[in-house]
């Protein structure tokens, strides 16, 4: 995670540098290369948040059984996959 | 009691709070650029340009910041100190990881500056 927000960060850095800057990163995201790089950077995040926000959850005392611990770990796969799939659709 | 020094939050309790009080502030950050992206059909760069000038961008992009190095700094040590067993490997990594975090708040602050 912490090496994906570094790419993102030079990713903002030379898109908001110049109109130059920002046709670059456009002309990078023409390739698959790295397309599939920020896809996997907004796939890792979407897993963390969600994951996290379930963390968050359990913390304030919901899903701590073994019934509902399992159910609301699939639900957050399913959520990221259905995430990730409309990720990768607005970027391709 | 045995003090754990190299904790941000000098101790355990308040290592915890500041983990989830940091996520709160970077999910919102998330959510934030999520929408943004969801509700502008063409991102051109003038829209982008436009978006980043706004003073209350350039404030949650540096809060989202500060928040990542408060989050990352627990994060990045729990990994650590799970999976480097020698300690001098795990202080200097833990070391590394701070600077870089740092250097992103630097990094990002440069960046909305002059926007």
């Amino acid at each position: 995670m912490v090496f994906a927000i570094g790419i993102l960060l030079l990713t903002l850095s030379t898109s908001l540098s110049s109109a130059e800057g920002f046709a670059t990163i456009q002309g990078y995201l023409d390739g698959i290369f790295f397309k599939f790089i920020i896809f996997g950077c907004l796939s890792a995040l979407t897993f963390h948040v969600l994951a996290g926000v379930r963390h968050l959850f359990m913390d304030l005392g919901h899903f701590e059984e073994l019934d509902s611990g399992n159910m609301t770990a699939k639900l957050i796969f399913v959520l990221w996959l259905a995430i990730s799939v409309a990720v990768g659709v607005w970027l391709w | 009691m045995v003090n754990v020094v190299v904790s941000a939050g000098r101790n355990g309790v308040h290592d915890f709070i500041l983990l989830r009080a940091s996520a709160i502030i970077l999910v919102l950050y998330t959510l934030f650029l999520a929408a943004f992206f969801i509700v502008t059909p063409s991102v051109t760069y003038d829209v982008w340009q436009a978006f980043f000038a706004c003073m209350s961008v350039k404030v949650a992009t540096m809060l989202a910041l500060i928040a990542l190095l408060v989050h990352a700094k627990t994060g990045v040590w729990q990994v650590l100190s799970d999976y480097i067993k020698p300690a001098l490997l795990r202080g200097v990594l833990q070391f590394l990881f701070s600077v870089l975090l740092l250097a992103y708040i630097v990094f990002g602050f440069s960046i909305v500056w002059g926007v």
